[in-house]
């Protein structure tokens, strides 16, 4: 129950974060996602420090706010619209990108708790 | 404003829901919640469900429901979920665009 309230205050908070961004930096047919690529990269890296560093906050920041703060669906459909509107290189770039760059934030969460853990 | 209270309301259960399905499909809550929410976001985007639904649904409650950084943090199902959820996020587009 208290995990439950848990991730849906930080869904919410990661909601609202990342529909104000998108709010501010608009995508423009053809462009690079500049919102969603970031929400995905920050969110990633603060995950990846969550897990190791603060494992108790994970209901909360973890499954909450960077679950929610990060997104599946709008990548996967910005990457349909994109290749369906002709713009297959950046279409592909954009998840090619977004992936490694992903797994390297991921990482580096990982590093950042594990050092600052160290004695 | 409202909208934007629907939206977050919206997001916060995708939250829930996400963490429903991982407690229940582990290992493999976040493919499916990955996977089900493409197909659904390409839905809502190819039909003309107006900028309010699309708001509330698409970055409320799939925004929430789906997850980019524990699908990263996680490591597993990296393939599977790039060339599934654009064929599912594609079907669903394409399904939409019929509507």
């Amino acid at each position: 129950m208290r995990d439950a309230a848990a991730v849906m205050a930080g869904g919410a908070a990661g909601t609202l974060a990342r529909a104000g961004l998108a709010e501010a930096l608009p995508v423009h047919p053809g462009a690079w996602p500049w919102a969603t690529f970031a929400v995905n990269i920050v969110g990633t890296l603060i995950l990846g420090w969550v897990v190791v560093a603060r494992a108790q906050w994970r209901p909360l920041v973890g499954t909450g706010f960077c679950g929610a703060l990060t997104t599946f669906s709008t990548f996967q459909v910005q990457i349909v619209v994109l290749g369906d509107d002709g713009h297959v290189p950046l279409a592909a770039t954009y998840l090619a990108v977004s992936v490694v760059v992903g797994l390297a934030a991921a990482s580096l969460g990982r590093r950042l708790a594990t050092r600052s853990a160290a004695p | 404003m409202i909208a934007w209270v629907a939206m977050t309301v919206a997001g916060s259960i995708g939250a829930l829901a996400r963490w429903r399905v991982g407690l229940l499909l582990a290992p493999r809550g976040t493919l499916a919640v990955n996977l089900t929410g493409a197909f659904v976001a390409g839905v809502v985007t190819g039909a003309d469900v107006g900028s309010t639904v699309l708001l509330i649904a698409g970055t409320g409650f799939l925004g929430g429901y789906t997850t980019f950084s524990t699908w990263m943090v996680e490591r597993t199902y990296l393939a599977v979920s790039i060339v599934a959820g654009l064929a599912l996020a594609t079907a669903g587009y394409a399904l939409g665009s019929l509507l």
